[in-house]
């Protein structure tokens, strides 16, 4: 059986700056980031792609190549300039029912959909890990509190149930019981993206989204983070999208990876097929670096 | 209520009640706005009045732009009827209206109010008006106005949830006292005015028109009568009021009552009075004559 895709991306382009006929349009070709008219930045241009359920779906690319744009856009933090993204879901709901699409959602483009379509989905469809803890996670507030957030979106009301799943959760992340009620403040990077982890995993979301969840971690770190990445993914039924430029965490990670310069996609395929044999001599580089 | 005819008729020259007639149907509009969308609040361009801001303009200028000649004004602060500001603000008022005044719940037809809610349950026919100094419930999570006014439209609260949350992390229960937020017909959090919890259970399915108005921050917001008003509670910790431990109003001997605590230093003993002065007669009047 062929499943349907999860998410799909089609034609996604963000302009940074006012942007002119020469970026905005689809068959336009020009070399770098820099439209030569009007000179706006292209975060990303034309992206289109389908994920489907169950897929862990990489994208690298060198610094600046538009991977943290188009994550941001997908998780509906920033607006496209153009393009459409739809979702579908036809697995089990959540015991809240709430991992499931609103109506309005169903066979539309979410980047045009109303304000509280647009929150729901955020809130209970995606589940979102930045770059930076400082980003997805209330740095005074308590550990605990931070993923209790997310079940209190769902109209969770009981205190004693929320602290229970919390603590199951950081428990799964390896994150001490015991410093649940202490802000992640205190905590060291590894366990802030732990935290954050645990936060975006808490209403079982449909779609995973990790934007270099390990950059900046120490290689021991990095590998406990990995694990728990791969763990889940064995767990719990959830698509993902890996951002990251360190081809060994794609290698571990995805099945399938998109390759990104300068806001596009210039190769896309089986993660091995990538890493064994690249077609584009921009992937030839990356790999080869990588050695 | 106010008429036409009231018009011309003001004391001291002024107009009826001091406002003029476009004031106060500009606010009587917002009244109505305020009262078709239950715990909105209505922006409104708030007037000067002889009467410092922070001092109860936001409540005065409600009763002067509803009152009428006919009405009955009870004034109370913290639930006494004596205090200095009830008794400016009762004194202006009847300047500039010459209506009759009352210290007496049952006989008022309006009724404003800082802090306190009457003990003596309001009807159908009275409408109570709240001085409010802060009205948005939302300030303590968010500082930003804008922000707060989406969080409204989308009914996106979890930030107030978490707040309450932390609470009882680092205090082991809700430690708010006064201006515990409610939810208003299942739609909107509410900040009731610095009303003790204690009052919070008045406003849920009242009988009267309850009126909000902040002066400083030019809102007005409304409970009309029979409105769901809920505290916000989790299931395992329930909203609570005061609990004063059975202890009893000294003068009139009601337990049924919100009670002020004043400590004798010199004697190192505490004394339990009714805040609500006009409950507290009334039931020493009834107590002396059985
Ligand atoms: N708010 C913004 N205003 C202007 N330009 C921006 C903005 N955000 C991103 N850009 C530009 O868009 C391009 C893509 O940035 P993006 O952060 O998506 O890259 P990235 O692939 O995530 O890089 P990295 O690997 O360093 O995280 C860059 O040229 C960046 O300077
Ligand atoms: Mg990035
Ligand atoms: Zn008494």
């Amino acid at each position: 059986m062929i499943k349907k895709p999860v998410l799909k991306a089609r034609n996604i382009t963000k302009i940074f700056g006012k942007g002119c006929p020469t970026c905005l349009d689809d068959d336009s070709d020009f070399e770098g980031n820099i439209c030569p008219d009007c000179k706006s930045v292209v975060g990303c241009k034309n992206i289109s792609f389908d994920l489907y359920p169950n897929e862990v779906l990489g994208i690298v690319g060198e610094s600046g190549s538009g991977k943290s744009t188009l994550v941001r856009m997908l998780y509906l933090d920033i607006e496209p300039t153009k393009g459409e993204m739809f979702l579908e879901f036809d697995g089990d709901l959540g015991d809240d029912g709430f991992s499931g699409l609103p109506a309005q959602a169903i066979g539309a483009n979410i980047f045009s959909a109303k304000s509280f379509v647009k929150r729901h989905i955020k809130n209970f469809f995606f589940g979102m890990v930045y770059q930076s803890a400082q980003l997805g996670l209330k740095l005074d507030v308590t550990a605990g509190g931070n993923i209790v957030e997310r079940m209190l979106m769902a109209n969770n009301r009981d205190i004693k149930k929320m602290r229970a799943r919390a603590s199951y959760l950081l428990g799964k992340t390896e994150i001490p019981v015991e410093r649940m009620d202490e802000p992640p403040k205190n905590f060291s990077g590894g366990m802030q993206q732990r935290v954050q982890i645990a936060k975006a995993i808490s209403n079982e979301p449909a779609i995973l989204l990790l934007d270099e969840v390990t950059t900046g971690l120490d290689v021991s770190v990095q590998a406990k983070v990995l694990d728990l990445i791969r763990t889940l993914q064995n767990e719990i039924k959830v698509s993902m999208l890996v951002v990251s430029h360190d081809l060994g965490v794609i290698r571990l990670l995805t099945n399938r990876t998109i390759v990104m310069k300068n806001g596009r996609i210039i190769e896309s395929g089986l993660t091995d097929q990538i890493l064994e044999d690249p077609q584009e001599e921009y992937t030839q580089i990356l790999v080869n670096s990588a050695l | 209520m106010n008429s036409a005819a009231e018009k011309i008729d003001g004391k001291n020259g002024y107009n009826f009640a001091f406002l003029d007639e476009n004031a106060k149907k500009e606010i009587r509009r917002r009244i109505l706005k305020a009262i078709s969308i239950p715990g909105y609040q209505v922006p409104f361009g708030s007037r000067e009045l002889p009467i410092a801001r922070g001092w109860g303009t936001g409540g005065l200028q409600i009763t002067l732009s509803i009152i009428g000649k006919s009405d009955i004004l009870k004034v109370i602060d913290q639930g006494c009827d004596d205090s200095v500001n009830a008794v400016n603000i009762r004194r202006f008022i009847k300047s500039v209206t010459g209506v009759e005044m009352t210290t007496d719940t049952e006989r008022a037809t309006l009724v404003q109010t800082r802090h306190r809610i009457p003990e003596k349950p309001l009807t159908k026919d009275q409408v109570i008006i709240f001085q409010v100094p802060f009205p948005e419930p939302l300030r303590t999570v968010e500082p930003s106005e804008a922000e707060t006014r989406r969080m409204h439209a989308e009914a996106d609260y979890s930030r107030m949830w978490l707040y309450l949350y932390e609470d009882i992390v680092k205090c082991g229960e809700i430690s708010i006292g006064a201006r515990y937020p409610v939810f208003v017909n299942n739609r909107y959090i509410m900040d009731p005015s610095p009303i003790p919890r204690w009052d919070i259970e008045k406003l849920n399915n009242s009988e009267c028109l309850n009126l909000f108005c902040a002066g400083r921050e030019k809102r007005i917001y409304a409970i009309p009568p029979r409105t769901s008003v809920k505290p916000l509670e989790f299931e395992d910790f329930r909203f609570r009021i005061e609990d004063f431990k059975g202890n009893k109003c000294e003068k009139c001997g009601s337990a049924n009552s919100y009670l002020d605590e004043t400590i004798d230093e010199a004697a190192g003993t505490r004394h339990y009075y009714c805040s609500d002065a006009d409950y507290c007669e009334k039931n020493l009047n009834n107590a002396v004559r059985k």
